[in-house]
């Protein structure tokens, strides 16, 4: 079983809707992996000028509580 | 040791044995994307672990005994990551459910007034929104293949049963937490399989329900270990510190 690009699994996912390339400030930018050089990275790849960069991914979010 | 910190030394034992499972399994990723996300995970799972240890044990002798001096009777890591993963779906849905239920007690801790305990919590769980994230992006993965479908339900059935049984019984002493507010093991535990419900429902998923006359698992219970047995022996191989010259 072959897991799709993480560009397709993850491009809707609201998470990452509004992040912008560092170099060209393109919003047209896509989830290359979720896991990028290092634990705390997402690895993005930006359609308009054609780089990669990392995104930290820790913005503060957690999941669901189960102590509601 | 306090109750409080009783509960943190299982989850810290439970990244431990998490970390392992993914630094074992990492060669069997499917991609390039597997790889860096097993790696990642298993870095961040013995960063907690370790965290953990230095919070309950700042002092060096302490921490060295509690991280690498202990036997496996004395780990308290999850009874759910205990059997080794049959096959990938089982690889994925053990990480979830052991990450999903780990975060439920720990987003208990999110309001403590212990400050340090709180940011262990919320650290915990900034890395668990994305672990999860990955687990359930793979879900709807094998979602679409019928067999691979087949292999994750079978999973789910088997180890949920030993991820809600980790919530320990809903009497007062027996709960989580024994402080005010602390809700006990059964609410947290209803509040755990709404979660897992959540993601996987929607994907055609069945979460079942927990099984008539209580636990069905053998053994009995040990609320400050959360387990009802010891580690076993070919687990404890595989996560004890080989190397303790190398530790710093």
């Amino acid at each position: 079983m072959d897991r799709p690009p993480d560009r397709h699994l993850f491009a809707r996912d609201p998470d990452f809707a509004q992040v912008t390339c560092p170099a060209c400030e393109s919003g047209n930018t896509e989830v290359q992996s979720l896991t990028g050089s290092s634990a705390s990275e997402v690895l993005f790849f930006c359609r308009n000028c054609r780089s990669c960069f990392n995104w930290i991914k820790w913005q503060h979010q957690l999941p669901p509580s189960a102590a509601v | 040791m306090t109750d409080v910190n009783d509960d943190l030394l299982c989850v810290a034992d439970t990244k431990l044995v998490l970390g392992n499972w993914f630094a074992e399994c990492v060669m069997n990723g499917r991609s390039l994307p597997d790889f860096a996300a097993m790696l990642g995970m298993c870095t961040a799972s013995y960063g907690q672990a370790r965290a953990i240890y230095q919070h309950l044990a700042p002092g060096q002798e302490a921490y060295a005994e509690l991280e690498r001096g202990r036997g496996p009777a004395e780990i308290r890591s999850m009874q759910l990551l205990d059997v080794p993963p049959q096959n990938w779906e089982d690889l994925v849905m053990a990480a979830y459910l052991a990450e999903q239920s780990s975060w439920a007690l720990m987003s208990s801790l999110l309001a403590t007034d212990d400050r340090a305990v709180a940011a262990i919590a919320r650290k915990i769980g900034e890395e668990a929104y994305f672990h999860l994230k990955y687990a359930t992006g793979w879900f709807k993965v094998i979602a679409s293949d019928v067999e691979g479908a087949e292999r994750l339900q079978d999973s789910l059935a088997r180890r949920i049963v030993l991820a809600r049984d980790w919530f320990g019984a809903d009497d007062p002493g027996g709960g989580v937490m024994p402080r005010e507010g602390a809700m006990g093991g059964r609410a947290l535990a209803d509040g755990f399989i709404r979660n897992v419900e959540r993601d996987l429902a929607p994907l055609g998923f069945q979460v079942p329900s927990e099984p008539a006359g209580g636990h069905a698992i053998a053994g009995s219970w040990d609320q400050t270990r959360r387990r009802r047995d010891d580690l076993p022996a070919g687990l404890f191989e595989v996560i004890r510190f080989k190397n303790p010259e190398y530790a710093h």
